[in-house]
């Protein structure tokens, strides 16, 4: 990133290789599998770390920085949802829930109902390869409550999977 | 082991992230309790299951991606120019700067240059005698003419020479009356006459040297004397006493350097007048 930052863009590829897997995987679960949503999103954080490599300094950590990139990408279009549901609401369109039958399908749905503070450090952990203790920094807690978390996550979604299996 | 601790540790199995002394520890309990073995390995699973469900974008991110880093690196460059145009424009900028600030600090650092003014002074002296001025015909004639050139030259140092040289003109004055009472008049003396009649910058010294030559007015050589510094004297009074004298002599010789001054417009009509007069006494 430091190469980038001195304007060797050529190594920005280098980095999206590396990290745009976890990063659509990050925001396909947060958009609840909405593959072209999770792609826009992806562009979004590359296009951001870019135009604003500037602001990158040597001593962060880059999976701490592109996090709080994707996150803020993430709070925005949970913003522009919310007035879309806002919208929908007006007119008057309901949507039906279909059950699932795809072992996918019902563990993102799973990962739905998770209780936000453990989705979070789920899909940090597993998706973005962020350390526990790199999501305590984050989240501003002890590596104790993280771990707390995930556990209680993967429990959450070891009843769905069983359940369907 | 309190649970929450049991907890943390099946977090570490699941994902995989333990460590040798958190394993030992976890399969000590494992031996304790098989169900806590058959949930961490479910929580194993489940973890795995996350893997496999993991997707890769489309290629049509990929394509976007690297569209967009097109851009930026054609915007990078562009920038770049700019910023090139601006620092060339700076150089220039900065080399009227320096210029002007060099010729305004020279402007008040360097004392300005001394303004010369030339005077001419022009300071009158008496008649230098001829034979300092043509010093090198003196040298050839000492070799060809002997006794008689020493003779002329003999003078030079004479008090009475020098007193012709005298800035008073009183004292030039007294000098060639001294001159004209002698009563052998040599060559050396009449030469140092002309030179006082030709050169002298006072004229009633130059009149006294025309009076003193007056007895001697039947010689050849002092008539030539007259010839010779007709044409170089300025003051009408000068002029008209040589014309005179001149005439009176019938020294026919005088007549081209009469009509000379004749034909010299600055010439005074008086002057003219007298040399028109003469000439038709040669005449007639």
């Amino acid at each position: 990133m430091l190469a980038v930052k001195n304007e060797d863009l050529d190594k920005a590829a280098i980095l999206y290789e590396r990290y745009k897997k976890k990063l659509y995987n990050f925001f396909l679960y947060k958009n609840n599998g909405d593959k072209e949503k999770s792609e826009d999103s992806v562009q979004q954080v590359f296009y951001r770390m870019i135009k604003y490599r500037q602001s990158y300094k040597e001593e962060n950590n880059f999976k701490v920085w592109i996090y709080t990139i994707a996150w803020n990408i993430q709070h925005q279009d949970y913003k522009q949802q919310v007035k879309m549901d806002d919208l929908r609401a007006n007119y008057q369109i309901t949507e039906e829930y279909t059950p699932v039958d795809d072992r996918h399908q019902a563990v993102q749905h799973a990962l739905k109902l998770l209780p936000d503070p453990y989705r979070e450090v789920l899909l940090m952990s597993k998706f973005l390869g962020l350390k526990y203790e790199e999501i305590a920094e984050i989240n501003n807690c002890s590596v104790g409550v993280v771990k707390t978390r995930v556990f209680r996550a993967i429990k959450s979604l070891r009843e769905v999977y069983f359940k369907i299996s | 082991m309190k649970r929450e601790e049991i907890e943390q540790l099946l977090a570490d199995y699941a994902s995989g992230e333990i460590s040798a002394i958190n394993r030992q520890r976890l399969e000590e309990l494992f031996k304790q309790d098989a169900a806590l073995k058959e949930e961490a390995d479910k929580m194993a699973t489940v973890w795995q299951s996350l893997n496999e469900m993991e997707q890769q974008p489309g290629a049509e991110a990929d394509k976007q991606f690297y569209a967009m880093l097109q851009n930026a690196k054609a915007d990078q460059r562009q920038a770049g120019r700019v910023v090139q145009l601006n620092v060339g424009w700076l150089k220039a900028a900065a080399a009227i700067a320096a210029c002007i600030m060099a010729f305004v600090i020279g402007r008040y650092t360097v004392a300005p240059a001394e303004i010369v003014k030339y005077k001419m002074v022009v300071v009158k002296q008496p008649a230098v005698n001829i034979q300092q001025i043509n010093k090198p015909e003196t040298v050839i004639a000492k070799a060809h003419a002997g006794k008689q050139v020493t003779e002329e030259t003999s003078n030079e140092g004479s008090p009475l020479a020098r007193q012709l040289r005298s800035v008073f003109a009183s004292e030039r004055i007294d000098a060639v009356v001294k001159l004209s009472a002698k009563k052998n008049l040599n060559a050396a003396d009449l030469k140092m006459l002309e030179m006082a009649l030709s050169e002298d910058p006072n004229p009633n010294v130059r009149l006294m040297v025309v009076n003193s030559l007056r007895p001697l007015l039947s010689k050849q050589n002092v008539q030539q004397v007259l010839i010779n510094s007709l044409d170089r004297q300025g003051d009408v009074m000068v002029q008209t006493s040589i014309v005179d004298m001149l005439v009176a002599a019938k020294s026919k010789q005088a007549i081209p350097q009469m009509i000379t001054l004749l034909d010299n417009k600055n010439t005074d009509a008086m002057v003219q007048n007298k040399i028109k007069d003469g000439i038709e006494t040669f005449l007639n």
